[in-house]
C-alpha cells in the first residue's frame, strides 16, 4: 500500500482558498443577476413609457386631423351655405323688417362658425406661418376680451422656421394658456415673450392673475395634462412659476427642428 | 511581520466599524446596532484572548468557546430582525437553546475548555453561512426596484458569508494542523489568511456602516 503523502498545510490553505473564490463567486453572480434583472426591468419601463409617448402622439395628431377636417368643413360647408342664405336672402325678402331682424342673427351665426373654424384649425398658420398666427390670436383676444395681451416677440420671422409640428403644439398650448387665464386667474394682462437663447427658442407666458399653489396642482386639471403632453411630444423643456395672488408664469424652452 | 499584520493591524482593523457605527449611531437601525454589540463584544474578547496568551502565557483557548457561543446568539438576534421572522421566534429560540446546549456538551465530553472548540465552531459557521443565503435568497426573491449594492447590510451579510465560508476548513482541520503542521511559518500562512478574511469582514463592515446610500 502506498503511503499518503499529501502535505495538510497545502491541503487546508487551498480548501480554504478555494471555499473563499466559490463564496466569492457567489456573491459576484448574485450581483451580476441582480443587475441583470434591474436592467431589463428598465429596458421594459423605457419601452412602456416609449410606448405611451407613441400612442399619446398618435392621439394628438388624429385629433388635430380630425378638428382640421371639422374646421374646413365648417368654413367651406356651412360657412358657404350660410353665405348664400345671407344673399338669397337679400335678393328675396323684400320688407325692411325683415331684413333688420334677420340680417344680423346671419351675420352673427356667420362669425361665429368662422370662429370656431379658425380655432379649430387656424388658418393663418398653415398660411403664414406661426409669427402671423399668434398675433392674429393675441390681437383676437385683444379685441374680444377683458384682458389686455401684450407680444413682445424679440425672434421675429425666424419663428417661421419652427417645423410644423412645434407651431402647431406650440399654438395649441398659447390656446390652453389663454383658456386657463379667462376661466381661472381673474387677471387683467399678459405678456407673451419669444426670445431666443443657445439656439433654442424660449416662450414666456405670464399673466397677473391669482395664481396657483403649485404642490397641490401639480398637472391636476387636463388643461395642464395637455399641455405637458403636446411639449413633450415636441421634446420641449417647461417650468411653471406660480404663487397665490403672484401670479402664473410658464417658461418653455424648444429647439428650431423638434 | 506577519506578527505586526495578525497581532496589530488587523485585530486594530475592528476599530474602524465601530468608529463609523458611532458616527453614525443615530441613524442606526436596530439590526445594526446588534452588529455593532457583536463587534464589541468580539473586539473585548479578541483582546483578552492577546492578553493572556501572549503577556501572561495561559491558556486562552476557553474565551474561543465563549466567543463561539456569544457570537451565534448575537448574529441569531441579526439575522432574526434582518430577515424579519417575527413569527419564527421559536425557530430562532430552538437553534439558539440547541447549539448551546451542543457547545456544554462538547466542551464537557468531546473537546474540552482547553482546546479549540472544532465541531461547534464549524457548526456556527454551517449556521451562519445558512443565514446569510437566506438573506441573499430573500433580496432574490424581492428584488423589485431595489439595488442591492446601496444597502448596508449587503455588506454586512457578505463580511459575515466571506468570512465564515473561507475560515469553515479552518475550523475544521485546525486542531488537525495543530498536530501535524511542523512548520511555525506553514502555521502562521494559515492563521495569516484566517486574518485577512477578519481583516475584510471589518472592511465590508466599515462600508455598511459609513455609507447614506441615497439612491435606493
Amino acid at each position: 500500500m502506498n503511503l499518503v503523502t499529501d502535505n495538510i498545510f497545502f491541503l487546508v490553505l487551498f480548501d480554504m482558498i478555494g471555499t473563499f473564490i466559490l463564496a466569492s463567486s457567489f456573491i459576484f453572480f448574485f450581483l451580476r443577476y441582480q443587475r441583470k434583472i434591474a436592467l431589463q426591468k428598465a429596458a421594459m419601463q423605457k419601452a412602456e413609457v416609449e410606448y405611451s409617448s407613441q400612442l399619446l402622439n398618435a392621439t394628438l395628431l388624429s385629433q388635430e386631423d380630425e378638428r382640421k377636417r371639422i374646421g374646413r368643413d365648417l368654413h367651406d360647408d356651412v360657412g358657404a351655405s350660410l353665405s348664400n342664405l345671407k344673399m338669397i336672402m337679400a335678393q328675396t325678402v323684400e320688407t325692411d323688417e325683415a331684413k333688420i331682424k334677420y340680417k344680423p342673427l346671419i351675420d352673427n351665426i356667420i362669425t361665429t362658425v368662422r370662429t370656431i373654424s379658425h380655432a379649430l384649425s387656424p388658418p393663418g398658420l398653415e398660411l403664414f406661418g406661426f409669427d402671423y398666427a399668434v398675433q392674429e390670436l393675441v390681437d383676437s383676444f385683444n379685441i374680444a376680451g377683458t384682458i389686455k395681451v401684450a407680444l413682445n416677440n424679440s425672434v421675429g420671422e425666424k419663428l417661421d422656421t419652427l417645423s410644423k409640428p412645434t407651431a402647431l403644439a406650440l399654438y395649441r398650448v398659447l390656446q390652453e394658456l389663454f383658456s386657463n387665464t379667462v376661466k381661472h386667474a381673474n387677471a387683467k394682462s399678459i405678456i407673451i415673450t419669444f426670445l431666443e437663447q443657445n439656439n433654442k427658442v424660449v416662450f414666456i407666458y405670464e399673466d397677473d392673475g391669482k395664481g396657483i399653489a403649485l404642490e397641490e396642482n401639480a398637472a391636476t386639471g387636463m388643461g395642464m395634462k395637455n399641455i405637458e403632453a403636446r411639449l413633450k411630444m415636441i421634446h420641449a423643456t417647461h417650468s411653471i412659476s406660480s404663487s397665490p395672488n403672484n401670479g402664473f408664469k410658464v417658461t418653455i424652452n424648444v429647439t428650431y427642428n423638434s | 511581520m506577519k506578527d505586526t499584520y495578525m497581532g496589530v493591524i488587523v485585530p486594530a482593523s475592528i476599530l474602524l466599524p465601530i468608529f463609523f457605527a458611532l458616527v453614525r449611531w443615530k441613524s442606526l437601525t436596530l439590526e445594526r446596532k446588534i452588529l455593532f454589540w457583536y463587534l464589541i463584544m468580539s473586539g473585548i474578547i479578541n483582546l483578552a484572548a492577546t492578553l493572556i496568551g501572549k503577556y501572561w502565557h495561559q491558556n486562552n483557548m476557553p474565551l474561543v468557546h465563549i466567543l463561539t457561543v456569544l457570537e451565534v446568539l448575537i448574529l441569531l438576534r441579526f439575522y432574526k430582525k434582518l430577515l424579519s421572522h417575527r413569527k419564527k421566534n421559536n425557530l430562532y429560540f430552538g437553534i439558539a437553546l440547541f447549539f448551546i446546549t451542543l457547545c456544554i456538551v462538547n466542551a464537557l465530553f468531546f473537546q474540552s475548555i482547553y482546546t479549540y472548540c472544532s465541531y461547534t465552531r464549524s457548526l456556527a459557521a454551517i449556521l451562519l453561512m445558512v443565514f446569510a443565503m437566506n438573506y441573499f435568497a430573500k433580496v432574490a426573491a424581492e428584488s423589485e426596484d431595489i439595488k442591492i449594492i446601496t444597502f448596508p447590510e449587503f455588506y454586512f451579510n457578505t463580511g459575515i458569508f466571506l468570512y465564515y465560508s473561507g475560515a469553515f476548513i479552518l475550523f475544521i482541520f485546525s486542531n488537525f494542523t495543530l498536530i501535524n503542521i511542523k512548520s511555525k511559518d506553514d502555521f502562521l500562512i494559515i492563521w495569516c489568511f484566517h486574518a485577512s478574511l477578519i481583516f475584510l469582514m471589518n472592511i465590508l463592515f466599515s462600508i455598511g456602516f459609513f455609507y447614506e446610500f441615497s439612491n435606493r
